[in-house]
């Protein structure tokens, strides 16, 4: 497939608007697979998923498949999952433990950090141009690796930033996920939540810093709460949590003009927190109780008076810092995307505190969660919509001119499509660069 | 259970409650299912295989009766934009047999306060829009008595593809 040039794809983004074509073309996409995926850093996996030596996780790049490892020596691998002798996919399952990977086809097996521990018959080779040492038939190493306070990154490509360059001072987030952690440790809960949508992988990633929503998309949710909690609380009770976490987003549009909403040079954007005030009920206070043991009053104060919802790192990961929550994002066709969605444990939180994760998780982030369904009809409807030939042009137009710029962040009004016209800024420096 | 009292247990009724859930749920009458299940009732679908219990693996469904009637007010309100187009279900419920194991080992640690657990298998023909979807597994119902009839406690659904990926899921299985 030939690719569009440089200047055909700078015209496809302006200043205030993006072209459909982004969202639906499929030669567009192929080219974000090689230029963004294929680039970019790119949230593998989480170290706590690979806690012992065999520990495995398999996921993808793009369509590539790889797998994260931890070795014996402790250290964390990812390797292509990519049998070095006739290709086949060496690791089958999703995660487990092993001594060594062996393939399914010829039963050439693999040290957990990839090198080739052994052929069947090496008197076969013998002679030939086959060397068992030679790194090039070992399960191979991804081009760069790197971790940054447990969440593992790598790259299919060895140039480009470092994780700390790329990441920037979006790094905040993440300190602020782990930070409410006594031990200053996330562990994932098992299992994990994968969701399927019909829409270009760049509709989500609006979606996360998108506070103009909420109130329309999400009414049937925040209308449950409310009429879940008129009927049978006392006027003035304080919110159950089911009802806390649905409601919110019913908020008036001043509450989320007054949001903070910050984008990242990279591409990564984050909003101030959406579920205010400070709870108070006695779970709460037993874990804040746990935090100034571990941090004393005055840093657990300063940990928590950080109040995020949605941090997105461009293009592949969000989080949900004050929630536990991680959103994995994989695209997996010009109009379907999967999302693969975790829950962590802060270690060291009251046992209490941590099921109060897992009913953000379900009433928020599981595929049979109250919230998400909108979300995704909605998604699932612009892409259909864009189908439309009527105009090729997507508006993110609001307080457009009116941005904060700083030297790394930039900051708007709340409801401002900043992190949207952001992403794409971002996007056009992928997706135009020289290989 | 003691045995006398499982002998005693009329199969027949056990098998006429649970062809009526999926009725109420086919038709969607909501607070007719509803009432099917106890104040203190949990629904719990899985998302692995042989998942020990709801806290320390994340669940497609973890809810308290709570969550249920809120759903219940969401899937019925005028703006539930993804049901503009309303989800259709039939389920097939079958093989139901009073579980000889008695729940043991599936009911993730909640200890529901029942008389009787109930194991059947369940095929739910789901559509919407464009496509229809097959889910299927095994379902446990632990059941309390209440008068001339029964009350759900807890409901446990092994879906097959527990842990595929899954485009969302709107009503209950």
């Amino acid at each position: 497939m030939a690719h569009p040039e440089a200047a055909a794809i700078r015209a496809l983004i302006e200043p205030d608007r993006v072209h459909r074509d982004i969202y639906i073309d499929p030669a567009l996409f192929e080219l974000e697979l090689e230029r963004i995926f294929g680039r970019a850093w790119i949230w593998v996996g989480h170290e706590s998923q690979v806690k012992n030596p065999g520990d495995y996780v398999t996921t993808t790049i793009g369509r590539q498949p790889v797998v994260m490892s931890r070795h014996s020596d402790g250290k964390i691998h990812v390797l292509y999952n990519r049998c070095g002798h006739r290709g086949a996919k060496v690791v089958g399952d999703r995660e487990g433990n092993v001594k060594f990977f062996q393939c399914c086809y010829h039963g050439w097996t693999y040290r957990t950090d990839g090198t080739l521990r052994g052929v069947p018959v090496p008197r076969g080779y013998e002679g030939t141009a086959f060397d068992v040492r030679d790194p090039r038939y070992g399960m191979m190493k991804l081009p760069r690796v790197d971790s940054y306070r447990g969440f593992v990154f790598a790259s299919l490509t060895a140039a480009g930033p470092s994780l700390g360059e790329y990441l920037g001072d979006a790094r905040s987030s993440i300190d602020d996920m782990v930070d409410r952690s006594p031990e200053g440790a996330l562990e994932v809960v098992g299992g994990c939540f994968r969701i399927v949508f019909r829409a270009n992988w760049k509709i989500f990633l609006e979606n996360l810093n998108d506070t103009m929503h909420p109130m329309v998309v999400h009414e049937s949710s925040v209308e449950a709460g409310k009429i879940w909690a008129s009927e049978h609380l006392p006027q003035g009770a304080p919110d159950p949590l089911p009802v806390r976490f649905t409601r919110n987003n019913g908020f008036p549009y001043d509450f989320w003009e007054k949001l903070t909403l910050k984008a990242h040079a990279n591409g990564h954007s984050f909003m101030g927190g959406i579920f205010p005030p400070r709870r108070t009920d006695p779970v709460y206070m037993d874990y804040i109780a746990a935090m100034e043991r571990a941090y004393g009053k005055e840093r657990t104060e300063q940990i928590l008076a950080v109040d995020r919802h949605n941090t997105i790192f461009y293009p592949n990961v969000s989080i949900q810092s004050g929630y536990q929550q991680l959103r994995h994002i994989r695209p997996l066709a010009v109009d379907r995307t999967q999302m693969d969605v975790y829950a962590f444990r802060l270690k060291g939180a009251p046992d209490e505190f941590y099921k109060h994760t897992l009913v953000y998780s379900n009433v928020v982030n599981s595929p049979s969660s109250i919230v998400m369904p909108d979300d995704h009809e909605a998604y699932n409807r612009v892409q259909e919509g864009l189908a439309a030939q009527a105009s090729p042009w997507v508006s993110l137009h609001r307080d457009a001119g009116r941005d904060r710029r700083g030297d790394e962040w930039t900051s708007a009004n709340g409801t401002s499509e900043l992190p949207m016209r952001n992403q794409y800024q971002a996007w056009l420096g992928y997706m135009t660069a020289e290989g | 259970m003691a045995p006398a009292l499982r002998e005693a247990v009329d199969l027949g009724a056990i098998e006429q409650f649970l062809y009526r859930e999926a009725m109420l749920l086919d038709e969607k009458r909501w607070p007719e299912w509803l009432a099917l299940y106890s104040e203190d009732c949990f629904y719990w679908v899985p998302s692995v295989v042989g998942q020990k219990d709801p806290v320390n693996t994340i669940s497609l469904y973890a809810e308290d009766r709570m969550r249920l009637e809120m759903r219940v007010i969401r899937i019925t309100h005028p703006h539930a934009y993804s049901q503009d187009f309303p989800t259709r279900m039939s389920h097939v419920v079958a093989n139901v047999m009073l579980d000889p194991e008695n729940g043991k080992g599936f009911d993730g640690g909640l200890a529901p306060k029942a008389d009787l657990v109930v194991r059947s298998s369940v095929h739910i023909l789901e559509f919407r829009k464009e496509e229809q979807r097959l889910f299927g597994g095994a379902v446990r119902h632990w059941l309390r008595r209440a008068g001339g009839d029964f009350s759900i406690v807890l409901k446990r659904i092994d879906l097959v593809n527990c842990d595929a990926p899954m485009e969302v899921v709107q009503l209950f299985l």
